[in-house]
């Protein structure tokens, strides 16, 4: 299990003087642990470095680099309007001209994974492909797995062998730009493919797509794409040479991938609104008055 | 953005996990399945089951003590169906029934008349001079083979005696006519010898079960409809690896629920190779994600039979030729009404099911109209379809979101099919993209000569028929168009020399809506029957057209549409139609976006190559039919 190397803002400093039994609720949150079991998860906070050890940053490059040449400069943007956010934390912008990219061997997942991001379109074009995250490339033998929006609505596809798509699962959610989402694609080995869409603002389910048909049991990991190719936004994921890169005003705050199918409470617990301070405060207040109770009544 | 957790946590978690890891290993050691046996021959019933030597004698009884993980060996041999499978297992915990041995005729489940199959029944010679023989035979029956060869039913001993069907077309030189009322089968084995001896005691006489109900022959009518009905009404999570399957009543398997793969299986006799519970719209009722993989699915020589007709007994010069003469199997004349064309390996497909790496060969139709009707989110993708008398894949009606790419359809009359013939809903979307459709010359001549209708690959059009529906009565006629993204047909390859694109199949003033040619390479005569006749409302862009032989008027042009390209035909003798599937000459860097296919072809826009090679620079043969096991 690895460690996580990144410290955010926690519930914990939020709570403030809150009491140390509302301090242990609130660090098994299922969402800490979630992250800390990533391969990578990536907050954006000024840079695009992986928050989990061991870290596995990305490299901003521009739409036309071959490999990692040239290099893209990203900038970032202090987001609001997310109750599961600390003041200051940021976002990383993209222009439609740069895609962010690892070429680390950690993404070669063959099995079950979990690619997920929050995202904030600049535009939803209503034709065409958007890569959003992904490891996958069309030509022969380079197809693996990616989650992209194609005609405004996200699909996720999947290769066993490279050659072809053994799923394609389109989603019949029509995505708003300006709008935040929690967007995944999780892959669980020989049971499903699955698409969900949270709304982070409130913390419900916006939509789930799924397929439990024709569900191999392992993702390519075969051509070109062993060398890596991982990336959030894509070029190449088409022919070689094509653009399918998210578009100008698009915000992402966080994105990560497990090598597990996340459950659908771990997806949710990802999007769940932080627990105000007041209600975890008094939750803890009760729980010690019913210990120290219990104690007393021992003794009598 | 969530937050991570301490580590004081963690700790706590890996050590829960790290004890949570070792209860699901120890768990799938206790879940691993045990293997039950079954041998026909030396089993009995009242054993466990557990070895060879404590075998079962019945798969039935297998399947009524196997559970999730758990799986079947059935040893060599015949087993008389209809078996009714009651095992169940659970999501990635299957039930497998296996045969021991996949080899074509190792382990057959057959509902052939046993005494008929035995030999045990006599047959007396009526007339030598034809070969004619006859022996009792009471039940109605819908197909009769004899060592595997699917014999032409004829409607009277008359029709037998002259091998005419109805209406006086000829027939095919070998056949059956069973005296329902005399209770007596005829036969007339091929006097060639080329399947055998014509003496039929010297064959293993397979004689089917009456088919379904209903005007189709469908309808599911009791067990005898199926050599093996998988009976969970849920989702079944069985697996059906390796038998031969062998005139049923209707389907060689039939899944009563969901969730079933049917693999490595030979489909004789059967006019549906596996089908679901029934057909319809409703999908509370159908039934769902079921795989067809690499299976053999045949009615061996139906292909022939056509073939022989239209070479040996076409209709003589000056006589009148009527169009299709060779479709003497759509006789239901000789089965007591039982249809025994509208053939394919699957049948009342509902939603979600694959039809992946199958070789579909010498049949009626390879997925007919009375198969995948109604169909949703059907995918059928490296199959090869070779020798089919009528069409290899018919996509109407009602189907909903069908993809078909990658297969081989070779030698067949008429590849396509688009030809709604019960109203509305109409068939689509559908996608249909990196096949490759080739016919041979002589195929293509032969039958434009002898009978004045010239086959296109593609067939397409809503007949008056589909107005005569009640629900039809409001809908406008003048124009058929097909939902959501279309009929999006792209970056195929197709070699039809002397035949035509399109076989039109409503009045030319009627219109189609939304479906669309694009990045294709056609080797053809001409685009269809009529000179002056264009498509109208078809979409035609980037393709590749190829006239042969060259003709005037063939409007290839039009099927090139804009951006594509029309290319003098080779010399005769020099269309070498493997040339058209490499990334060179025409096909090289010529690839235009397909925005209509992107919900199928996530890459549709960023196609490299016209034909059947959008990306890549090889392309190579389907993987199909039953594998040996390892």
């Amino acid at each position: 299990m690895k460690q996580p190397a990144y410290r955010p803002l926690v519930t914990l400093v939020r709570l403030g003087a809150a009491s140390a039994l509302a301090v242990a609720a609130a660090t098994i949150a299922p969402a800490q642990t979630v992250i800390q079991n990533a391969v990578a998860f990536w907050t954006f906070e000024g840079n695009t470095q992986d928050t989990v050890a061991p870290l596995r940053h990305l490299t901003p490059v521009a739409s036309t680099a071959a490999a990692f040449d040239p290099p893209a400069s990203v900038t970032y943007s202090t987001v609001t309007g997310l109750p599961g956010l600390a003041p200051g934390q940021q976002a990383v912008n993209f222009t439609g001209a740069e895609v962010l990219k690892t070429s680390d061997a950690a993404f070669r997942i063959g099995g079950s994974q979990t690619f997920w991001m929050r995202v904030n379109f600049g535009t939803v074009p209503t034709s065409g492909n958007v890569g959003l995250i992904g490891r996958t490339r069309a030509n022969n033998g380079n197809r693996g797995i990616a989650l992209q929006m194609v005609n405004g609505r996200l699909q996720g596809v999947l290769s066993e062998t490279g050659q072809t798509y053994n799923v394609i699962l389109n989603s019949t959610y029509d995505m708003l730009a300006n709008t935040w989402y929690d967007v995944s694609l999780t892959f669980d080995a020989g049971t499903s493919l699955r698409i969900d869409i949270f709304n982070p603002v409130t913390g419900l389910l916006l939509s789930s797509a799924s397929q439990t048909l024709n569900i191999p049991t392992s993702v390519s990991t075969a051509g070109s794409i062993a060398a890596g190719y991982f990336q959030i936004s894509g070029i190449n994921a088409g022919s070689s040479g094509s653009s399918w890169l998210l578009p100008n005003g698009t915000k992402v705050e966080a994105a990560g991938v497990w090598s597990t199918a996340l459950t659908s409470e771990q997806l949710a617990s990802l999007s769940a609104i932080p627990e105000p301070a007041s209600a975890a405060a008094a939750l803890g207040a009760c729980a010690l008055a019913a210990t120290a109770l219990r104690r007393r009544r021992r003794r009598v | 953005m969530p937050t991570s957790a301490s580590s004081l946590t963690s700790s706590l978690i890996r050590r829960v996990a790290g004890a949570w890891a070792l209860l699901c290993v120890a768990g799938s050691a206790l879940a691993a399945g045990v293997t039950y046996h079954v041998n026909g021959a030396t089993g009995a019933d009242d054993r466990d089951g557990r070895s060879p030597a404590t075998a079962f004698a019945t798969i039935q009884r297998a399947g009524a003590v196997a559970g999730p993980g758990d799986r079947i060996v059935v040893a060599k041999g015949v087993y008389y169906g209809p078996v009714e499978f009651t095992a169940k297992g659970a999501p990635g915990r299957p039930v497998v029934l296996e045969a021991e041995d996949r080899s074509r005729n190792a382990v057959i489940i057959t509902n052939a008349n046993r005494e008929m199959r035995e030999g045990r029944v006599a047959w007396r010679l009526e007339d030598q001079a034809l070969g004619l023989y006859s022996a009792p035979l009471a039940e109605i029956t819908a197909r009769v083979l004899y060592s595997g060869v699917d014999l032409q039913p004829y409607g009277s001993l008359d029709q037998l005696r002259g091998f005419v069907v109805e209406g006086g077309q000829p027939g095919p030189a070998h056949g059956y006519f069973h005296d329902t009322a005399g209770g007596r089968i005829y036969v007339r084995l091929h006097a060639s010898g080329r399947y055998g001896p014509p003496e039929p005691a010297k064959h293993v006489i397979s004689i089917s079960p009456r088919t379904g109900n209903g005007s189709a022959g469908t309808g599911y009518n009791g067990p005898t409809f199926f050599n093996l009905g998988i009976m969970e009404r849920q989702s079944a999570h069985v697996v059906v690896d390796g038998f031969t399957f062998e005139t049923p009543g209707f389907s060689g398997v039939h899944v009563n629920g969901h969730d079933v793969v049917v693999r490595n299986s030979w489909f004789l006799g059967c006019r549906a190779g596996v089908t679901g519970r029934r057909e319809g719209a409703d999908t509370k009722v159908t039934s769902h994600r079921v795989v067809v993989e690499y299976c053999d699915y045949t009615q061996f020589p139906a292909f022939e039979d056509m073939m022989e007709v239209i070479r040996e007994r076409g209709p003589a010069p000056g006589a009148p030729t009527y169009p299709l003469y060779w479709w003497s199997r759509k006789s239901r004349a000789g089965t007591a009404g039982n249809i025994t064309y509208e053939t394919g390996i699957a049948a009342l497909v509902g939603s979600d099911w694959v039809i992946r790496h199958n070789r579909v060969h010498n049949s009626f139709e390879g997925l007919s109209v009375w198969c995948i009707r109604w169909s949703k989110n059907l995918q059928i993708h490296d199959n090869v379809f070779e020798r089919i008398v009528d069409n290899a894949i018919e996509l109407e009606d009602h189907s909903e979101g069908m993809r078909i790419y990658r297969n081989v359809i070779l030698n067949t009359v008429e590849p396509l099919s688009w030809q709604p013939l019960d109203g509305t809903p109409w068939p689509g979307p559908a996608f249909i993209h990196e096949n490759y459709i080739r016919n041979s010359e002589e195929l293509n001549r032969l039958a434009a000569e002898t009978s004045g209708h010239r086959p296109g690959w593609f067939k397409a059009g809503a007949s008056r028929a589909n107005w005569t529906r009640a629900h039809m009565k409001d809908v406008p006629d003048d124009v058929v168009r097909a939902p959501g993204a279309g009929v999006v047909v792209f970056n195929n390859t197709v070699v039809f020399p002397h035949g035509y694109f399109l076989t039109r199949t409503q009045p030319h003033t009627r219109i189609y809506e939304n479906i669309h040619f694009v990045n294709n390479v056609v080797v053809a005569q001409a685009f269809s029957s009529r000179e002056d006749y264009r498509g109208d409302n078809i979409a035609f862009r980037n393709n590749a057209w190829i006239g042969f032989p060259r003709v005037d008027g063939h409007l290839g042009e039009v099927f090139a549409g804009q951006g594509g390209v029309v290319v003098s035909a080779p010399p005769p003798g020099e269309l070498r139609p493997e040339d058209f599937l490499l990334p060179q000459g025409l096909a090289a860097g010529a690839g235009a976006p397909v925005t209509e296919a992107l919900e199928a072809f996530p890459e549709a826009n960023d196609i490299r190559h016209r034909g059947a090679i959008p990306f890549g620079s090889t392309w190579a043969w389907p993987d199909v039919g039953p594998r040996a096991r390892n």
